[in-house]
């Protein structure tokens, strides 16, 4: 399955990349005193940085800032919801709630659910495709039958059906509800695993074949040494740039199955639902919705400069001044 | 022979920005081509001589550009042309073939119209049969069986041979006084190499070509150039006939090449130039070459040594000529 | 070929069956009839009879997959009418969205990304580039209620002009006026373009940026070939096959996209009839919806890979990839 456009782009870009029409991408390995020059290339692309400070701001404001701001719970029934203003920075909502704190608490979860979805994805994705990658044979033709398939369910709705059965009865791991945000954290993490995976994939095919895998089995290596050792140190800058892929992804996911009521339920507020309530107060409410909306419109295009940053620091073929 | 030189590349450098630094990939190369006259310009990846072609096509790109020198057909310097004018001297006055024959022919069109095209976009006005007709003409005269039948073919189809027989069919439609080829041989296996060097030598014979052979292998030059033209880390360090310069190189460089060559007879042994070419982003001070060089002496980072002439044309870019 | 639509039948079976058991664990459908007094035992059983719920589980399965095949989808629990019936009209009037906002976007994703790609470096590039992380980081459904907000709300409240409407299909009493659909349509289908055309852009823009590199775009220019030409007959001819495979494929993605917009717009399509059949628990509806989603998704892969084949000469004489 895939939300965005990325993944079957990725299949149709990878098939032709087969047929010779695109160029094949080259895995940047990170030799030791690389990672100096990685770090000081990222430091000179101010816009990642830009992006950088200002999501370490967001999570800082999500969780610090939420102690100072008024209660988000607290509701002054007597009166009418109002704009912004300087003791509702976001205005209050239709229950008098203050709009600040609740988006604010609303992106400690939304941000907890999507960091989760990225360590989760990255460790599923890492692994399954470093085997598959390193092991080949059926373990590789499984796991690509298996993504193949996984791109032909249709994904928005398959998730909100997931969500909708409520909670589920592990037996002796106890129940888990699938609409908390560890069970969508768990959800997501299942959906989202496939394209670290592939990468990873791609990248032990081709590290494999290098003399120094060799080296490391002369001298008695075993397989989990040498994919420990040696293939995934090499993959890490692959490894990252996708992770933060996957953590756009994760908030814009999240985001909007609970914005149609199919994700995080309320009360635990999250900036899609904050957004579904807003719908119907559009014309007289507009800073109900345009608040979380640009809330979440920036973290994640600070998550995507981000990632850009990432990837050209770490690759290695010198990007060209016109 | 004083004939007024056909093609004439003077002190051109060419400088490619990047964010290490500006390369100088070529610096200071002078070479002219005489009508008829077969020149081969030799070294190995990086010593400048594809980008010289290239730059003499007017198909650098950016980042690449002339920085100096100019390059002259017929006495008309070219670099300051515009595109659409350069154009039309590009497959028609100067033509090119390149080196990997399976990437160079467009996948998606059938060979018979790339060749056509070769001759519908110099004159517009021949109709589109005609030019069919002429392509099949001019894969026949490369040497390619049932020319009719393969003119519908796709790229892929076609041998590697075939490709680069094509390749030279579509170089050769317009009768170009010049015709470039850059390791037209490297991608074939020996046999076809023969032949397309063959084939090379008799379409210069029939057209009156001069011939700009860009290679890495002596081989091909023995038997295939007139003239050789020796680069190394962008610049030209010898030059001359090539039964002079394989007789008596008389630069370091151009002495290890020869060595390095196995011979027919498989005596002798393989004997490599220790190192590597430098680093064309940094400044070099003194000659490029003496950092592996067997003959280097303190005078040798002095400056970069000039070409000087030694015989009747041969030159030789060394301040140790003379002695070696 | 043939083997191609061979495998997309185990797929499709294994979706379905995918499918089924997840909409089937949402519990027993008939879970809210059981608790309304107004329905009697035997409409109960009835019922029971009609979704096969009194057999096993894989009983269930293959009986339904035998309806669904048939052409039976039972009736809904909502609206009491004829599920097909219901699915056919909603898919007609998806079709109307999607359609018109697939080819728009194809067309605007393709003039953007040639242009981006020839004129690299450039000011519409950058705004193009610009774009791309916009359209990337919106989510749609922000998206579509800014746009609401701005060319609806705020222009009726500063002009007191009504452009775009943004409730269903037409106004009342409107029925079957063409201009009045199209006002209709406007904001719904810009919405689904949106992310559309920054993601279909940005990848023609890499292909193009690819094809203009190649050797035989060198060779093409070597022999004098005019640089309109080339770009024209050389680098967009090859440029345009692996694009024309991602439409057909992301094609399979904008159903989730439907979703979001057709709730928000009140469009009377497949995604508010999936919308209100999950929150209905509408159980005959969903598991139609479902399977109709996964088939038209598989064979949306199907056509991309066709087209594929059909377009690049190099697999269509030989059968296979170069």
């Amino acid at each position: 399955m895939s939300m965005r456009v990325g993944d079957e782009s990725g299949r149709a870009r990878a098939e032709s990349m087969d047929a010779g029409l695109l160029a094949p991408e080259v895995v940047p390995t990170i030799a030791a005193g690389q990672w100096q020059t990685a770090l000081r290339r990222f430091r000179r692309h101010r816009v990642a940085m830009t992006a950088l400070a200002f999501l370490v701001f967001m999570v800082l404001a999500c969780y610090v800032g939420a102690h100072f701001a008024p209660s988000p719970t607290e509701q002054h029934l007597t009166e009418p919801p109002s704009g912004p203003s300087w003791s509702h920075w976001f205005g209050t909502d239709e229950l008098s709630r203050d709009e600040l704190s609740r988006v604010l608490h609303g992106g400690q979860v939304s941000l907890r659910v999507a960091f989760g979805v990225a360590i989760l994805s990255t460790v599923l994705g890492v692994v399954i495709g470093a085997l598959a990658g390193f092991y080949r044979g059926w373990l590789d033709e499984l796991l690509m039958r298996f993504t193949d398939f996984w791109i032909a369910l249709p994904a928005l709705p398959i998730l909100a059906v997931v969500v909708s059965i409520g909670t589920i009865d592990l037996g002796p791991l106890g129940t888990l509800d699938l609409g908390s945000p560890f069970g969508i954290t768990l959800l997501l993490s299942l959906l989202l695993w496939g394209s670290i995976a592939r990468v990873v994939r791609g990248a032990t095919l081709s590290l494999r074949e290098r003399e120094f895998v060799d080296a490391s089995r002369t001298i008695g290596a075993s397989n989990t040494r040498i994919i420990v050792r040696h293939v995934l140190p090499n993959c890490f800058g692959l490894i990252a740039v996708n992770a933060t892929l996957v953590v756009a992804e994760a908030i814009l996911v999240e985001t909007t199955l609970s914005f149609l009521g199919f994700g995080i339920q309320p009360p635990t507020p999250s900036w899609g639902n904050l957004l579904a309530n807003s719908i119907d107060n559009l014309e007289d409410q507009w800073w109900l919705t345009v608040f979380p909306g640009l809330v979440i419109f920036l973290t994640v295009l600070a998550v995507n400069f981000l990632g850009d940053g990432l990837r050209d620091a770490l690759d290695p073929r010198q990007p060209v001044r016109a | 022979m004083s004939s007024a030189p056909l093609l004439e590349v003077d002190s051109l450098r060419v400088e490619f920005k990047t964010d290490a630094g500006t390369v100088r990939a070529v610096d200071g190369v002078s070479l002219s081509l005489a009508p008829g006259e077969r020149v081969a310009v030799v070294g190995e990846s990086g010593s400048g001589k594809t980008v010289t072609a290239l730059a003499v096509m007017g198909l650098l790109e950016p980042p690449g550009n002339i920085t100096g020198g100019d390059v002259r057909l017929d006495g008309r310097s070219l670099p300051p042309l515009p595109d659409n004018e350069y154009r039309r001297i590009r497959g028609r006055d100067i033509a090119m073939v390149f080196q990997d024959p399976m990437s160079a022919l467009n996948p998606a069109i059938r060979v018979g119209a790339q060749v056509a095209e070769a001759i519908t976009v110099h004159d517009p006005s021949v109709s589109r049969a005609a030019a069919r007709r002429r392509a099949v003409e001019l894969l026949e005269r490369v040497g390619i069986a049932a020319a009719a039948q393969r003119v519908r073919d796709y790229p892929h189809q076609l041998s590697g041979g075939m490709r680069q027989r094509v390749l030279l069919a579509m170089a050769l439609a317009n009768s170009p006084r010049v015709l470039i080829a850059d390791e037209p041989t490297t991608a074939l296996d020996v046999t076809t190499q023969a032949q397309i060097l063959e084939l090379l030598d008799s379409s210069r014979a029939d057209l009156g070509l001069s011939v700009l052979l860009v290679t890495h292998d002596l081989g091909v030059v023995a038997g295939h150039a007139d003239r050789v033209v020796v680069m190394y880390a962008g610049r030209i360090v010898e030059e001359g006939g090539v039964q002079q310069v394989f007789a008596s190189p008389r630069h370091p460089y151009t002495r290890g090449l020869l060595a390095s060559v196995p011979t027919a007879n498989g005596r002798g042994s393989l004997t490599p130039i220790p190192g590597a070419p430098p680093d064309l982003s940094q400044v070099l001070v003194g000659c490029p070459f003496h950092p592996r060089c067997a003959f280097a002496e303190a005078q040798c980072l002095d400056a970069v040594p000039p070409l000087v002439e030694l015989a009747d044309g041969h030159c030789a870019a060394c301040v140790r000529a003379r002695e070696i | 070929m043939l083997r191609r639509l061979l495998v997309a039948v185990p797929v499709v079976l294994l979706a379905t069956l995918t499918v089924f058991l997840l909409v089937s664990a949402r519990g027993d459908p008939l879970r809210d009839f059981r608790h309304r007094p107004s329905v009697s035992q035997e409409t109960i059983r009835n019922l029971e009879h009609e979704y096969h719920l009194d057999k096993s589980k894989p009983e269930q399965y293959v009986l339904w997959l035998a309806d669904f095949v048939r052409g039976d989808w039972g009736t809904s629990f909502r609206t009491e009418r004829s599920v097909s019936a219901m699915v056919g009209e909603a898919a007609w009037n998806s079709f109307l969205l999607v359609g018109t906002a697939v080819v728009l976007s194809a067309v605007l994703a393709l003039l953007i990304g040639v242009v981006s790609a020839v004129r690299q470096h450039s000011a519409f590039d950058y705004a193009a580039t610009g774009f791309a992380y916009f359209g990337f980081s919106m989510p749609d459904f922000f998206f579509a209620l800014l746009l609401q907000l701005v060319l609806v709300i705020w222009l009726r409240e500063q002009f007191g002009i009504q452009l775009f409407y943004v409730q269903g299909k037409y106004s009342i009493g409107e029925e079957g006026n063409l201009l009045n659909l199209l006002q209709h349509m406007v904001l719904p289908v810009a919405t689904l373009m949106l992310t559309s055309v920054a993601a279909w852009s940005r990848y023609q823009r890499d292909s193009m940026l690819d094809a203009l590199r190649t050797d035989y775009v060198r060779t093409a220019r070597a022999k004098g070939v005019p640089r309109r030409q080339v770009i024209r007959r050389h680098a967009l001819r090859n440029a345009l096959i692996p694009f024309v495979t991602v439409v057909a494929v992301d094609a399979g993605v904008l159903l989730g996209g439907v979703v979001v917009v057709e709730r928000i717009f009140n469009w009377p399509g497949l995604g508010l009839l999936f919308f209100q059949a999950l929150e209905y628990s509408d159980y005959p509806v969903l598991l139609a919806w479902m399977a109709v989603a996964t088939v038209f998704v598989v064979l949306f892969n199907l056509l991309a890979d066709v087209l594929y084949g059909v377009l690049d000469p190099r697999i269509r004489l030989s059968g296979r990839p170069a």
